[in-house]
């Protein structure tokens, strides 16, 4: 009991640093002193350590066992392994609320102990954005949502949980915790929440740098050149957890699907829209001085979607798969949210004169104009996903009914904004800056589009005869051509002036320009996951029934053949039940499968387990839905036939290998802005 | 399932024979069970007589549905069942479609799907009936209509604006043009972009 009140009081001591260091970096800034400036530097480092030793308290205490504190009763018990007693420490609300906040903190302190020298007169609002961010959250942590508090029993033998007791209440300490919910025990969803959490808190570094430049009145890039590689690690972080919550979606909900549109799922979307519309609209800022104040926007739309993403996963006004982090948080969010975008905005539009472009477009025609498109698009799948998730909320608010607003509204709604994308990436990698002409355009692009047909023309012999995959696969293929063939470009002219080999000029483009050639990484690996998004959607068909010992079920050119069904009890406190099938594809036996249902006594909630039979043109996916009487020997079968979905898995991992890429540092960062010597920045002795 | 294919006349004539005879079945067993005593007979004779007289109806209409082939029907599978659960979701399992769901009162569901469309129901007088039991909530996505008209309206807004938007944008920054940068242009030849490439990569190295 010691160590939990000795962990309240670590959040009290890294709250108080985030309030010392966003007052002193504000008056440090005012007065210009740098030694209180670098006082509260230091003090928004701290939470950091002070935050790992309060994580590292909690999971000692999972790992002991510890039951009179609320927390980990709800989320471990004595029949869990250690690894899955670790990783309790984000399975339920209090704990994954300090583990996002140890995260932020662990940001914010490499944030603040990079080379600052040329961005010096920012740093006092980079430093008082980030400690109110965290700040934030740990009064969540501290006053709603402890992960120390302790569960008390009054003299009628009520309990209750709260960091001081109440009068005449003492500690009690319960024989047994709930355990972990089953879902979260899986590999995939012990990695998936730390990968998007990541991703989130990495979107506020460029965030703070933003709000710093705007406090200051810079109107060069320097805050974009400085964030430029935390952006994109965070983008990383978070298209992982994206893939990884899909795959697991696929490997363990059992409904041979990956995205299902749930607003939860929405919510951690949305971010990463903004953040790829931000990711492309500072190249143009960067490399031609536009967009400027459309850059401060997307950012601060990101930041404000990271907070509504947790705040709708974590109020529960959403209620979804995703609500085991329900919770009473709605009033402290709703606050926060609209003070931080209300602030941000205000001081956008109190500097917006300041901001000046550098050129304006010239035509539509050009890398610009595209990536303006780009932007437009993304903001169209982003508005309607947005409306998707409120208008719920909203209908129920006026007519008092409630409303489901499900696939087919997303499906159908964004489904051609997607296609449009797939086209702008088939022409985008080819258009100039600055200006452009139709017809040299059209001598760029006859090549892929050529090509394109090859695809569309194996489609059609393959028997493809649905409009919307005809389009789609013609799409994938230009774009995946153009992708493709700007590699191929660049490492035939390398050969020719370095006189080196194909493969090893190929290599020093993707080692000397990862920016650009990562770029094209990413495109290549969304276009695969393209394909195999219109592989499941499309042509996804299933049929289930119930056979006895022996008997088979047809679906497509398979057939899976019931054998036998058997039962035990694991020793993590769950009861299995296996089917053993055998599978045969037109005929010959291909392999045995064994799809299994486990029961968790605990918690008393079940999960389907599928069996999967993979190759690269689909997957033969089988689940156990429910089985009779030992004695009658009959069981149902939901068996999902699931064409190119591995191409989704597949274009994932070459989305995060592209994006590694281009995040990959250099040997030196060019802080010093060589290449630009149009850009000036203010000094901020102007302010 | 044939029963698609029959006319609206013939299922609604069907499925109202069809509660005819199970009416008269119930009312049969459930009569035969309280004169029990009177009739002094034992439990498993009531059963016995209850159980035959609805496999006698089952007869009757498999008789009737066999005479006449256009109207054949078969009991409805799983797939049949699952085709329309997977367009419902029940008010309690939020956000898990009804042919996923494992929840009992899911699995009574879709139990009255299958006695609906034994009957002869079609898809859209089964979900009419939830509809009507449960309200709009339980369909997927809300129909063009009342509560889900503006729902659907947006987007098409959203897109109108979007394209409106980016029109003006275009005509009002391309107005004020600029001279042309000829260094920016793109390659035209091989050579120019081999060049360009070289720069670029060149820039690059300097910077590593």
């Amino acid at each position: 009991m010691i160590l939990a009140d000795l962990g309240q009081l670590l959040l009290i001591l890294a709250f108080a640093c985030t309030v010392y260091a966003t007052v002193v970096s504000l008056v440090a800034a005012r007065r210009k002193h740098a030694g209180l400036l670098e006082s509260s530097r230091v003090a928004s480092i701290l939470p950091f350590p002070i935050l790992t030793a309060a994580c590292l308290l909690l999971v000692l205490m999972l790992i002991n066992g510890n039951f009179e504190v609320a927390y980990v009763t709800s989320v471990s018990s004595r029949s869990m392994p250690t690894y899955l007693r670790v990783t309790a420490l984000w399975g339920g609300q209090q704990g994954s609320l300090l583990f996002w906040s140890w995260l932020s903190s662990l940001f914010i302190a490499f944030m603040l102990m990079r080379d600052w020298r040329y961005e010096r007169d920012m740093q006092p609002y980079v430093i008082a954005t980030a400690a109110v961010t965290l700040g934030f959250y740990l009064i969540l942590n501290i006053f709603y949502e402890s992960p120390f508090q302790k569960i008390w029993i009054d003299q009628f033998g009520v309990t209750s949980s709260s960091i001081f007791p109440k009068v005449g209440a003492e500690l009690y300490i319960p024989p047994d915790g709930n355990g972990l919910n089953p879902l979260l025990r899986h590999p995939g969803m012990i990695i998936h929440p730390p990968m998007l959490y990541l991703g989130f808190i990495g979107l506020i570094v460029p965030f703070c740098f933003a709000i710093g430049a705007l406090a200051v009145g810079r109107q060069d890039d320097v805050w974009i050149r400085a964030s430029r590689r935390w952006t994109l690690v965070a983008w990383l972080f978070l298209s992982l957890g994206l893939v990884l919550g899909g795959r697991w979606a696929y490997d363990v909900l059992g409904w041979g699907g990956y995205w299902a549109w749930d607003p939860v799922e929405i919510a951690a979307f949305m971010p990463w829209l903004t953040a790829t519309a931000f990711v492309h609209s500072v190249i143009i800022q960067e490399k031609r001085g536009m967009f400027k104040h459309w850059n401060m926007v997307l950012i601060i739309l990101t930041y404000a979607l990271v907070v509504l993403g947790t705040f709708l996963t974590r109020t529960g006004v959403l209620s979804s798969v995703h609500a085991f982090a329900e919770s009473s948080l709605g009033v402290p969010f709703f606050v926060f949210l609209t003070v931080t975008l209300v602030g941000s905005l205000a001081l956008l539009i109190w500097r917006w004169n300041t901001l000046q472009n550098d050129r304006v477009l010239s035509s539509w025609l050009s890398r610009e104009g595209m990536f303006l498109l780009n932007n437009i698009v993304f903001m169209a799948i982003l508005a309607t996903c947005f409306w998707g998730v409120i208008y719920p909320i909203i209908s129920e608010a006026f007519t008092g009914q409630k409303i489901t607003v499900g696939p087919p509204f997303y499906e159908r709604t964004t489904g051609p904004m997607f296609a449009l994308m797939l086209l702008l990436m088939g022409v985008a990698p080819l258009t100039a800056w600055t200006m452009m002409s139709i017809k040299r355009l059209g001598q760029a692009i006859w090549k892929p589009a050529a090509f394109s047909l090859l695809g569309l023309a194996f489609a059609l012999v393959t028997g493809v005869r649905n409009g919307y995959a005809l389009l789609g696969i013609w799409l994938c293929t230009w774009a995946a051509a153009v992708n493709l063939y700007e590699f191929h470009r660049g490492a035939i002219a390398r050969r020719k002036t370095q006189s080196v080999g194909y493969g090893l000029a190929m290599w020093q483009l993707l080692k000397r320009d990862r920016r650009r050639y990562g770029g094209y990484m990413t495109h290549i690996g969304i276009i695969l996951m393209a394909i195999g998004i219109i592989g499941l959607e499309l042509f996804q068909t299933e049929t289930q029934g119930s056979v006895a010992v022996n008997e088979s079920l047809t679906l497509q050119d398979y057939t899976m053949t019931y054998k036998t069904l058997h039962e035990y009890e694991a020793d993590d406190g769950r009861l299995v039940t296996v089917a053993t099938v055998d599978v045969y594809q037109d005929g010959e036996f291909v392999t045995t499968l064994q799809p299994r249902r486990d029961f968790y006594f605990e918690s008393r909630q079940a999960m389907t387990i599928p069996g999967v039979h993979g190759t690269i043109e689909e997957d033969f996916y089988v689940l156990l839905v429910g089985w009779k009487d030992i004695a009658v020997e009959g069981a149902t079968f939901k068996l999902y036939h699931n064409p190119l979905v591995n191409w989704l898995w597949f274009g994932g991992l070459i989305l995060i290998l592209g994006i590694g890429v281009a995040s990959w540092p250099e040997r030196r960062e060019p802080m010093v802005l060589k290449t630009r010597p149009t850009t000036k920045a203010i000094p901020a002795a102007a302010d | 399932m044939e029963a698609t294919k029959l006319s609206k006349d013939a299922r609604t004539g069907l499925s109202s024979m069809y509660r005819c005879f199970n009416a008269l079945v119930v009312f049969i067993g459930n009569w035969s069970t309280s004169k029990r005593k009177a009739f002094q007979a034992p439990l498993a004779l009531n059963h016995v007589i209850f159980v035959s007289l609805r496999v006698m109806s089952w007869v009757l209409i498999a008789g009737f549905l066999s005479a006449t082939p256009a109207y054949a029907q078969d009991a409805p599978t799983d797939d049949d069942v699952n085709d329309i659960a997977k367009q419902l979701f029940c008010p309690t399992c939020e956000n898990v479609p009804l042919d996923q769901c494992g929840t009992s009162a899911c699995v009574q569901w879709r139990d009255t799907i299958r006695d609906l469309l034994a009957e002869g129901q079609t898809e859209s007088d089964i979900k009419a009936y939830f509809v009507a039991q449960h309200g709009e909530r339980v369909l997927n996505t809300p129909t063009f209509s009342g509560q889900g008209l503006l729902l659907w309206i947006l987007p098409m807004v959203i897109a109108v604006l979007a394209i409106g938007g980016y029109l003006s944008f275009v005509r009002r920054t391309t107005a004020v043009q600029m001279p042309v940068e000829t260094a920016n242009v793109t390659a035209a030849t091989p050579a120019d972009y081999i060049s360009q490439l070289e720069a670029e990569l060149e820039r690059r190295r300097q910077n590593d």
